[in-house]
């Protein structure tokens, strides 16, 4: 128990407000404003975790996003889990419950802790490699890798997430403005306000709770009133606990983008209504201002990772911010002069620093007089070779220091503390500048990789620019130095439990880069993205090497450059309500038992089930009622494309290999169009409406291609022709009515028009009235029964739609679902998706005499190709089981196997359905040369899904009424 | 002979709306600060879409100005108590009116200039107002909702995931959204959904 409250001060949270929150089962009490490090650290606790890979008590390292240790499970009060959250970021509210990560089974026993043993024989990134060993005797027969590898790799990678599914909602947002900035500290916060002052739009975006950075927590005098400017002016947006992740660069507005997260509910404990959880925005901006502040490093030495060391920056920030103190006797390592300016801020709250330890033997006179009013004891030209203490620090051990060996020069001395502050220099946060295309160039006065110049829609402020402030004339600037002793736990990527010896080792197995490293090791690779180490890891991998650190490539700053859950990237693209489109007549199928389903973009009926009855008995007494009767069914989802002007005929007749042109006003005609490689590209029918209209209906699945095809025709093709085209799919409801009866509903309930079959032939179309609305009937047939389509404005389709199912009550009209009308397109040899699936032509589907041969259109050029007219084209048949086996569409067609050889697959099923016509189950299926192998008896294997072979007979793909004697009535 | 499909309206019966039964009257959300958006439909509304030949631009806006008073003089938009038209393409208006004579004087009048087609059925027109719409709408679409780069009665054509949208700028707090009848009931939901953090009230 070190760390402490202040009875006073920490300027963000609320005292009096007390939050108690769980950690690993045990109840805690912070204070509101507080992020769980903060309320950890004031609770006094030290170990907040086990590192990824060697499981060594970790603590609290930094304050900010870049932390590497204090990774949290949280646990929802569902129970749904979320890992590798930074408890620096994760602010506390009342009830939350989280957990350590990387032990077992509990954070003080830590039975994996036994991997250290190996840790010297094992490399780093080993549980990433594969296992290919033994490979030997005995050994290599059983291949016991199988089995160990699996365990191993159970070890790698940092929190789990559980099985409970996330019900939270997120959300999506855009935003324009001017200005853009990132990061809202001081240089940030004036960036907006010059932006601001100039009447732009500003968007300003701070990963925490409150704007103010480093400027706030250390008593900057300034920073109160530009934060009142700031968030009063009527053009800036404040963004807070945002972060953002991600740039897409570009010229202008539409093209360089910005992507960040705003946690909307994550710190509270439950959402406010409407809320989501997270809100992931796309910003688009003129211009903008990166002001993403610095990275303080730590310094390396033999156990510079034990609970209790810590970043100095980072203890000014809980102490200034939280009231939070890390330790009662502080020790400070530095190379740089910022850590004294910590020193005063800690001792301004009462805190005992006892030594101030700095590489450096020439130090400013402002150090000197800095330590004397910290009252600590200044140590100049030494160094912290190690600490002692294993899951909270107990002491260092330091000695003076020589920079030129790099190694200790005299005798050591113990120093008993229970913290210990770093200061290895600070690196400038470039994520978001290298995303935007910076090339980061070696700082060497900095010791970090920094950017020079910049580009007009972008711009660096503050210390990402490498402009680092302390006051008092302290310099940022370091001795060259970041690994003081070389030990294996001695680490320069704390959260990738990497050393620079290992990153020595990595060399000399041939590793050439940081890039390898990263992928091959893991070096700064983790979710921390790297951010106290990728400066230091480049210096080490320099030294291995032998070469000037700014000579190698530079090391890879990642994307995304925070954290993003998997949930705000989905938004709202998932979830229980995916949208979908209705037809006019959606809420009758759902009142009368129809269970939904997608098609395509729709949602359709699959059947109505009377009381308990199943999908399957259901559709096979709606084709029966169907093939007996009459059967209605909702087709208001076909696509339906509205062609008009003077070259309306001519257009379709350029697209569509029918010729229409000389369909008459009020006739229909089934009609094929191709791709312009000559396949085929769907079926359609054509209605001519008038003298310069028509309306090309589509089946549902494929409208938005078919509106797509004619519509790049016409715009791009023929943009000299006068047509224009229109999508009116949801202008009409469509009502499909087939079944001998049929006409005699119809009879009963049409008005202002006969329906006989003089006035009304196939292919034609009447206008009538219904229930008083005006009605379109044509004479179109899809079943293959006597059949009609009832065209009526959408707002009124519920009203003809039940006035139909009135009339036909005498009739034994019913409705059809989905699933009966594929049955009955299937017995007649109806074309489908399954059929038309890219590959074939016109002639392999028996379309070739709908092909005009008289003139030119899309597809035309191509469609007689060697390749598409040869022999041995797979054709359109129809396959019947008929020894009253299931046949399933997918299954290959074979002429017969013996059961050992495989036999050659001559073609395979399309589509198959139990027909109650026929009384066994049929299908469609495209055979190879099968218009010669009709009357044929072959076999139907599916491999997958079983063994056994199916005989089935080969059949005319019309199975039913092929003479079309019903269709005629 | 006549155009087969047209002239649907059915006289003395109101057709069905496609948001039916998902418009609910009533405050939804947060209502902390109030409802700071509300949603309403529009009914009745005959919708009109007038694609126009190539030579045609000018008579069109001609005829439109004539029929129900808008003047399209920019060539853009405008809204008024006779209707709404905006552009929603570069050879297409998109013309609304409560008046349902006034449709077929447009069929008459706009001639050779161009075609009329009815979407009276199969657009739905939402309307959006409030001080929270600029926010709530910038949940749906990528565009700038700021009245700089949308001023009334400005309109354009955008997208909602995949539902089409064609959207108005009434004033500086009202959008009308026409979206097509079978997307109509999924654009609510989300517009409800978006709409809720800031308070919702839903008016019929």
């Amino acid at each position: 128990m070190s760390g402490y409250r202040r009875p006073t001060g920490g300027k963000i949270v609320e005292r009096g407000n007390t939050i108690a929150f769980n950690f690993d089962g045990k109840q805690y009490f912070g204070l509101a404003g507080d992020t769980l490090a903060a309320a950890l650290m004031a609770s006094g606790v030290m170990a907040v975790g086990r590192s990824r890979r060697l499981h060594r008590p970790r603590g609290i390292m930094a304050a900010g996003m870049e932390e590497p240790n204090a990774l949290v499970t949280v646990i929802g009060a569902d129970g749904l889990r979320t890992p590798n959250v930074p408890a620096t970021e994760l602010e506390i509210h009342n009830g939350l419950t989280c957990e350590s990560q990387n032990r077992f089974p509990s954070l003080d026993l830590d039975l994996l802790a036994a991997s250290r043993m190996l840790s010297g024989l094992v490399a780093p990134g080993a549980e990433y490699r594969s296992f290919l060993g033994p490979t030997f005797g005995l050994a290599k027969a059983m291949r016991p890798w199988m089995a160990y590898e699996r365990q191993l790799r159970r070890l790698a990678g940092l929190g789990s997430a559980g099985t409970v599914p996330d019900t939270g909602r997120y959300e999506r947002a855009h935003a324009h403005c001017d200005v853009l900035v990132v990061g809202a500290g001081k240089p940030g916060i004036e960036a907006a306000l010059t932006a601001a002052r100039r009447n732009q739009r500003v968007i300003i975006c701070e990963v925490d709770a409150q704007i103010g950075g480093y400027a706030s927590w250390s008593g900057d005098p300034d920073i109160s009133a530009m934060i009142t400017e700031l968030t009063s002016a009527p053009n800036v947006r404040v963004l807070t606990r945002t972060t953002v992740w991600r740039a897409q660069t570009g010229t202008g507005q539409d093209d360089t983008a910005f992507s960040a997260v705003e946690r909307v509910s994550s710190h509270r404990r439950m959402a406010e209504p409407g809320a989501p959880q997270e809100r992931h925005w796309l910003i688009r901006a003129d211009h903008v201002a990166l002001a993403t502040g610095a990275i303080e490093r730590p310094l390396a030495f033999a156990g510079n990772d034990v609970p209790g060391v810590m970043l100095a920056s980072a203890a000014q920030r809980y102490a200034g911010m939280y009231g939070a103190m890390p330790g009662k006797r502080i020790v400070i390592a530095t190379n740089n002069d910022s850590a004294y300016a910590t020193a005063i801020a800690l001792k301004a709250r009462d805190a005992n620093i006892v030594a101030i330890v700095d590489l450096r033997t020439q130090l400013p006179e402002a150090a000197h007089t800095m330590a004397a009013v910290a009252g600590a004891q200044l140590r100049p030209g030494q160094a912290v070779l190690s600490t002692s203490g294993g899951a909270a620090l107990e002491a260092v051990t330091v000695a003076p220091y020589r920079l030129k060996t790099r190694k200790p020069a005299g005798t050591t001395e113990n120093i008993a503390c229970d913290c210990l502050l770093l200061s290895g220099g600070w690196s400038p946060a470039l994520d978001l500048a290298v995303q935007m295309g910076a090339q980061p160039v070696w700082s060497d006065r900095l010791q970090a990789y920094v950017v020079t110049g910049t580009q007009p829609n972008w711009s660096l402020h503050g210390a990402a620019d490498g402009v680092l402030e302390f006051g008092d004339g302290l310099s940022p600037v370091p001795v060259p130095i970041i690994e003081v002793t070389g030990d294996r736990t001695a680490f320069i990527d704390h959260q990738g439990d990497l050393t620079a010896t290992d990153v020595r080792q990595a060399t000399r197995q041939g590793f050439a880069t940081t890039g390898q490293l990263r992928r091959f090791i893991g070096l700064a690779a983790s979710t921390d993205r790297g951010r106290t180490a990728r400066d230091a890891a480049q210096i080490a991998f320099a030294h291995a090497g032998g070469t000037p650190v700014g000579t190698s490539p530079p090391p890879h700053w990642q994307t995304p450059a925070a954290g993003v859950a998997l949930g705000t990237l989905a938004a709202e693209r998932f979830g229980s309500e995916p949208q979908s489109r209705l037809t006019p007549l959606h809420d009758w199928h759902g009142k009368n038992g129809a269970p939904m389903q997608t098609t395509g973009q729709w949602r359709r009926p699959v059947s109505y089930n009377r009381w308990n009855e199943k999908t399957g008995p259901a559709s096979l007494r709606e084709v029966r009622i169907a093939r007996a009767t009459a059967a209605i069914h909702d087709a208001s989802a076909l696509g339906k494309v509205d062609v008009r002007g003077p070259d309306a005929g001519d257009l379709l007749d350029r697209i569509v290999a029918t010729r229409l042109s000389t369909l008459g006003v009020g006739r229909t005609r089934h009609a094929v169009m191709l791709r312009e490689d000559g396949f085929v590209l769907d079926t359609v029918m054509v209605f001519r409406l008038a003298e310069q209209r028509f309306m090309v209906t589509t089946l549902a699945s494929n409208a938005d291609a078919i509106l797509r095809h004619i519509e790049f025709h016409n715009d791009v093709s023929w943009p000299q022709l006068k047509a224009h085209v229109t999508d009116v799919t949801d202008q009409w409801a469509t009502i499909a009515l087939a079944g001998p009866r049929s006409r005699t509903v119809l009879e009963a309930c049409v008005l202002d028009t006969d329906v006989d079959g003089d006035t009304l032939p196939v292919g034609s179309i009447v206008q009538g009235r219904l229930a008083d609305v005006p009605i379109m009937i044509a004479r179109v047939s899809h079943s293959g029964e006597l059949g009609f389509e009832l065209y009526c404005a959408a707002g009124y389709g519920i009203r003809v739609w039940d006035a139909v199912l009135a009339a036909g009550e005498p009739h034994s009209l019913g409705a059809a679902g989905d699933v009966a009308m594929r049955t009955l397109r299937v017995e007649k040899g109806r074309l489908g998706a399954s059929e038309i699936d890219g590959r074939t032509t016109a002639r392999d589907l028996h379309l070739d005499r709908m092909v005009a041969d008289d003139k030119a259109f899309v597809g035309s050029a191509l469609m007689d190709r060697l390749g598409l007219v040869q022999s041995g084209r797979q054709t359109l048949v129809g396959v019947i089981a008929r020894g009253g086996e299931t046949i399933n569409g997918g299954g290959h067609l074979i002429a017969e196997s013996d059961g050992q050889k495989p036999a050659e697959s001559v073609g395979h099923l399309t589509v198959t359905c139990f027909s109650p016509h026929i009384g066994c189950y049929i299908g469609l299926a495209l055979l190879a040369e099968g218009r010669t192998r009709i009357g044929q008896t072959l076999h139907v294997v599916e491999p997958v899904r079983s063994k056994g072979q199916v005989r089935v007979e080969i059949v005319r793909h019309n199975m039913v009424d092929p003479s079309g004697a019903r269709m005629h009535g | 002979m006549a155009d087969l499909l047209t002239h649907m309206s059915a006289a003395g019966h109101a057709p069905t709306s496609a948001l039916e039964p998902a418009v609910e009257p009533g405050d939804y959300g947060n209502l902390s600060l109030g409802a700071q958006v509300a949603l309403s439909e529009r009914l009745p509304l005959g919708i009109r879409e007038i694609a126009v030949w190539a030579d045609g631009d000018k008579r069109v806006a001609e005829v439109i100005r004539s029929t129900i008073g808008l003047e399209l003089a920019d060539g853009r938009a405008d809204y008024g108590e006779t209707g709404q038209a905006f552009r929603c393409a570069p050879d297409r208006w998109l013309v609304a009116t409560g008046d349902t004579a006034l449709p077929e004087k447009l069929l008459t009048r706009v001639g050779d200039a161009g075609v009329v087609i009815d979407l009276s059925h199969g657009l739905t027109a939402i309307r959006i107002a409030g001080e929270k719409t600029e926010w709530v709408l910038a949940k749906l679409f990528a565009l700038d909702f700021s009245e700089d780069a949308i001023a009334p009665p400005a309109g354009l054509a955008t997208q909602h995931r995949a539902i089409p949208v064609r959207l108005q700028r009434i004033d500086a707090q009202t959008f009308d959204l026409f979206v097509p009848r079978s997307w109509a009931r999924a654009l609510w939901l989300a517009l409800t959904t978006a709409s809720a953090e800031v308070g919702c009230r839903v008016r019929r």
